[in-house]
This record gives structure tokens, C-alpha cells and sequence, in this order.
């Protein structure tokens, strides 16, 4: 699966957001993030996918996206929803035929750490100096 | 003559980036009109005519396959053409949505120049016998 979002989740900043993420070694970049991205696939087992980012990485990827309106607190949280699904989505076509594709959640502040917190994040990037980690559950 | 243009998607940021997308590329547009699942969608078309449609699969409520069923079973709503855009990219699915009529398919994540393309052809083989929209 890691091996899967790490061969996803570039191409999908890289074309939506014209961000390209830099893998990091764990530990490099102390993760930290206002906003927890969640997508479950359901098949043989249920896996979920969580995408922590900060609220500045969020604001620069709307940006990116639609460059003529300052954006809102739930245009940060549509556009990470749309970042969950888009991962899901395709990682569900590699994943083979039986799996189904959750809808894509976003939580915030203390709901969001209380989905994270205390677990090793299975794949961590630099985005233009911001960290983006993401959680695997399974 | 001008376009009316029907997007279903329940992002609205990814609505609003192909609306922005459509403006730029060129056609000529009347209208564009947005629904964020298949049940607004289905009502928007209760009130209004749309010469062709650009749908999400997964969405709340009514999800693009249902919504091209339901399309599909009315006379004259099931002539409008569909461009499916989605992150849904399995063969199952894609298959059955061409089943239901849907003329072209377009995997996200995208580029504009991809949506652009596909809007360029798809506009130019449906409409190029009437020579515009209806």
C-alpha cells in the first residue's frame, strides 16, 4: 500500500495543485497539521487512508487550484475531501477488482490529532518547505 | 449559438474549476449550471435544458451511475451526452457507464489542457452535424 500512494500521491499534486512533493525520510520533518484527510476502501480488508496538512499547505494548494478567489475555511476542507478521493479512487483501481471507495472525510483541530496522534505516519513529504504526512490504518 | 452546460460534482472547488476551465477554453458559452449530486442534478433538468453534461461518479445521495439510470430512463433527458470525469478509474465501471451513453471519460486527477482537449473533440463529433447546440 505504501509503495502504491508513493507512486499516486506525486502525480496527483503534481497535476492538480502544480506542487511537487518531496519524499522524506521519517523523521525529517516533525509533522504537524491543522486538517486530517480520511478515505476508507472497503474489499478484502478495510483499509483507510488519513493525510494531515496544515492549514498553509492547504491555502497554497487552493491557490494553485483556482488562482482568482481567496479561499475559505471550507474550500480548504472541500479541496482536501477531493485530495482523500482522488488518492482512494486511484489507489482502488491497483488495488483490483471487490474494493469500493468510502466517501472522503476531513476533520479538524482536536478531532483531527485524535486520529493521528501517537501513530507513525507511513509515508512524509516536503511540499515547497511545508510537511504533508500520511497514516495508513489496516 | 451558445452552450448551456450542466456540471455535477459534489466538490465544489472541482466545479468551479472546470466552470473556469470551460470559460477559458474557448466555446461559447450560454449557461452553466451546477448540481452537487445526481438528485439536484436530475432537478435541475426539471426546470432547465442543458446541451451536454459533465458528472463525478462518487457522490452522497445519488452517485453518477444511478443518475445516468435515471437519466437514461427519460425519453428526452436520456439524449443529452455525458462526459463522465471521476476518480474512479475501474474497468467495471468505465464499461458500464459507456453501457449508459456516456461518450467520453476523463480520470482525476487532470489537467485543464486534458479537459480542454476532451471538450474540443467531444463538442466537434456530437455537434458538428447540427452545427451548434440545440
Amino acid at each position: 500500500m505504501r509503495d502504491l500512494i508513493r507512486q499516486i500521491f506525486p502525480e496527483i499534486m503534481e497535476k492538480m495543485f502544480f506542487m511537487v512533493p518531496e519524499e522524506l525520510e521519517g523523521g525529517t520533518l516533525m509533522p504537524r497539521g491543522d486538517f486530517v484527510a480520511e478515505i476508507t476502501l472497503q474489499g478484502e480488508r478495510e483499509i483507510t487512508v488519513r493525510i494531515l496538512v496544515p492549514e498553509s499547505l492547504a491555502s497554497a494548494m487552493a491557490k494553485n487550484l483556482l488562482p482568482d478567489e481567496e479561499p475559505s475555511g471550507e474550500r480548504l476542507k472541500d479541496i482536501l475531501k477531493e485530495l482523500a478521493n482522488m488518492l482512494g479512487g486511484n489507489l482502488i483501481v491497483s488495488l483490483g477488482s471487490g474494493w469500493k471507495l468510502g466517501l472522503p472525510r476531513v476533520y479538524e483541530g482536536v478531532e483531527a490529532f485524535g486520529l493521528i496522534g501517537g501513530i507513525e505516519p507511513a509515508l512524509e513529504y516536503d511540499i515547497d518547505g511545508e510537511p504533508l504526512a500520511i497514516y495508513l490504518e489496516e | 449559438m451558445a452552450f448551456n452546460i450542466l456540471i455535477v460534482d459534489d466538490s465544489s472547488s472541482i466545479r468551479r474549476l472546470l466552470r473556469k476551465i470551460i470559460e477559458l477554453s474557448g466555446l461559447e458559452v450560454d449557461r452553466i449550471h451546477e448540481a452537487s449530486d445526481g438528485l439536484e442534478a436530475l432537478k435541475v433538468l426539471e426546470r432547465e435544458w442543458v446541451d451536454f453534461i459533465m458528472c463525478d461518479i462518487h457522490m452522497p445521495q445519488m452517485d453518477g451511475i444511478e443518475f445516468l439510470r435515471k437519466l437514461r430512463e427519460d425519453e428526452v433527458l436520456g439524449r443529452i451526452p455525458v462526459i463522465m470525469i471521476s476518480t474512479e478509474g475501474r474497468e467495471e465501471i468505465i464499461q458500464e457507464a459507456r453501457k449508459l451513453g456516456v461518450k467520453a471519460y476523463v480520470k482525476k486527477p487532470f489537467t485543464p489542457e486534458e479537459i480542454r482537449d476532451v471538450i474540443e473533440k467531444f463538442v466537434g463529433e456530437e455537434f458538428s452535424r447540427d452545427a451548434g447546440p440545440h
